[in-house]
């Protein structure tokens, strides 16, 4: 029971900030690219393709949208999943601009602890690294974040080759056999 | 106090307690449904299931997975996962997309549950291998998911709704005619991969026929149509077909991959 309460918190927060993602505006990142994508003009996976990013590119987010992020990459900017980037980030400024409400209670702890990190020092130098996997949630909302995409690498690692398949069955002595689908109200084979 | 009265009371007290843990999950699944959805609808919103190619379509149900994920880890049991994986990609190659990257993972939760993602991603529950006996029966819970993914039904159904509207709509559900076709084409697929496809039948009816009043069979039965329809469509189906392969039921292999979480320890 105490893990679904758990659950259903965490739950909340994710919906909650996905919901409102849109409405903050954050210092800008570096990180990179987790994969090969498609840089695009709009948040949207049907908007035009600007370029494309290699795997491990490096990239600036500066606005995040709705499980989107808005980058700078090799002087052009644009859309990219924020699936597709690595939650490891280097924060370059430390200027949370959250529009109050419900989630500037997040910014206010997480600016809190950047400006004791950046006192006295020039912008340039205001860098530090944090690992944000969700922003505002934190660094364990960013463990949670990172673990699952280790998760993704596991269910990856967990499949099995075709051939491996063809041999199990062979093991099994399963018999392929050939029927075709039926349609929808008739019971005989098409 | 009586002992009577004492009892009474206690009774009465359970039943709240009952109803209370009840009511968490139920919120609980809700709330992990409605996040699964909202990435999805950001994920297809504004395209048609036509623009998305294959390597776009991978990407998005790794995207969905990541999220998926991010309310159940999978199973820590390597032999499971991989007998998981071993059945669901052989079921694979029968299909009409047998070299898709399919990968199949046991979700460590005990709700009834299976989740087709696009570009060939199935995860099942623990609580829904709980529910099967044998390999066949699991074959045909693979099978039905196999065929949304090789359909693209979610793709297809994302993109014809124009997900604006789905946003409010719980875990994908998916046309009624669409969901009997992934059962018609999982029978078809079962047989030509060597099982009974009565076995799948078996799951409908025993889930059917389940009252534990499980908080993922509501989830279930909310995007799925009655099961007594879908067993009374599937049924001619089946007697059409079954004579193709009345085969193994696997139970034994079944019971070595997966006999220590599923049902066959309640047999």
């Amino acid at each position: 029971m105490s893990t679904m309460i758990r659950f259903s918190i965490t739950s909340l927060l994710f919906t909650i900030l996905l919901a409102l993602g849109s409405t903050l505006s954050y210092a800008d990142e570096r990180t990179t690219t987790n994969r090969q994508t498609d840089l695009r003009d709009a948040p949207n996976i049907s908007a035009a393709r600007l370029t494309s990013l290699l795997v491990d590119a490096e990239v600036v987010v500066v606005a995040r949208q709705s499980g989107w992020v808005r980058i700078k990459a090799g002087g052009r900017e644009g859309w990219i999943p924020a699936a597709h980037i690595k939650s490891q980030v280097t924060v370059v400024e430390a200027a949370p601009k959250a529009t109050g409400g419900f989630l500037s209670w997040f910014t206010a702890v997480l600016s809190s602890e950047r400006s004791r990190v950046s006192t006295g020092s020039s912008a340039a130098n205001r860098t530090r690294t944090a690992t944000i996997g969700i922003r505002g949630l934190g660094e364990d909302g960013a463990n949670a974040a990172k673990s699952n995409s280790e998760e993704l690498q596991k269910l990856k690692l967990y499949s099995v080759s075709r051939s491996d398949a063809e041999e199990f069955a062979q093991n099994a002595k399963l018999a392929q056999t050939s029927v075709t689908y039926v349609d929808a109200g008739s019971n005989s084979n098409k | 106090m009586t002992t009577h009265k004492r009892w009474q009371h206690n009774r009465h007290h359970h039943e709240l307690q009952d109803r209370s843990v009840t009511l968490m999950r139920l919120i609980a699944a809700c709330l992990w449904a409605f996040l699964f959805v909202c990435v999805g609808y950001f994920a297809l919103s504004n395209a048609s299931a036509a623009e998305i190619n294959e390597a776009r379509e991978i990407e998005i149900g790794d995207e969905l997975a990541v999220t998926l994920l991010a309310g159940g880890k999978l199973l820590n049991n390597d032999r499971a996962q991989e007998y998981v994986n071993q059945v669901g990609r052989w079921l694979t190659t029968v299909t009409e997309r047998p070299d898709l990257p399919w990968q199949f993972g046991i979700m460590d939760r005990a709700e009834i549950g299976s989740y087709p993602l696009p570009g060939g991603k199935v995860l099942v529950t623990r609580g829904m291998l709980k529910k099967l006996s044998n390999e066949a029966e699991l074959a045909g819970v693979l099978a039905h998911e196999i065929a949304h993914i090789v359909q693209r039904h979610q793709l297809k159904t994302m993109a014809a709704e124009g997900g604006q509207e789905k946003l409010g709509a719980i875990n994908f559900p998916l046309d009624r005619a669409v969901e009997f076709e992934a059962d018609r084409m999982a029978a078809v697929i079962m047989a030509r991969a060597g099982y009974d496809a009565n076995a799948y039948l078996n799951v409908l009816r025993n889930l059917q026929n389940d009252r534990s009043n499980d908080q993922g069979l509501s989830m279930l039965t909310a995007v799925h149509p009655a099961f007594k329809d879908r067993i009374a469509e599937l049924q001619p189906v089946v007697s059409n077909i079954a004579g193709a392969a009345k085969g193994d039921k696997g139970r034994e292999r079944f019971a070595a991959a997966l006999g220590n979480l599923s049902g066959m320890s309640r047999k």
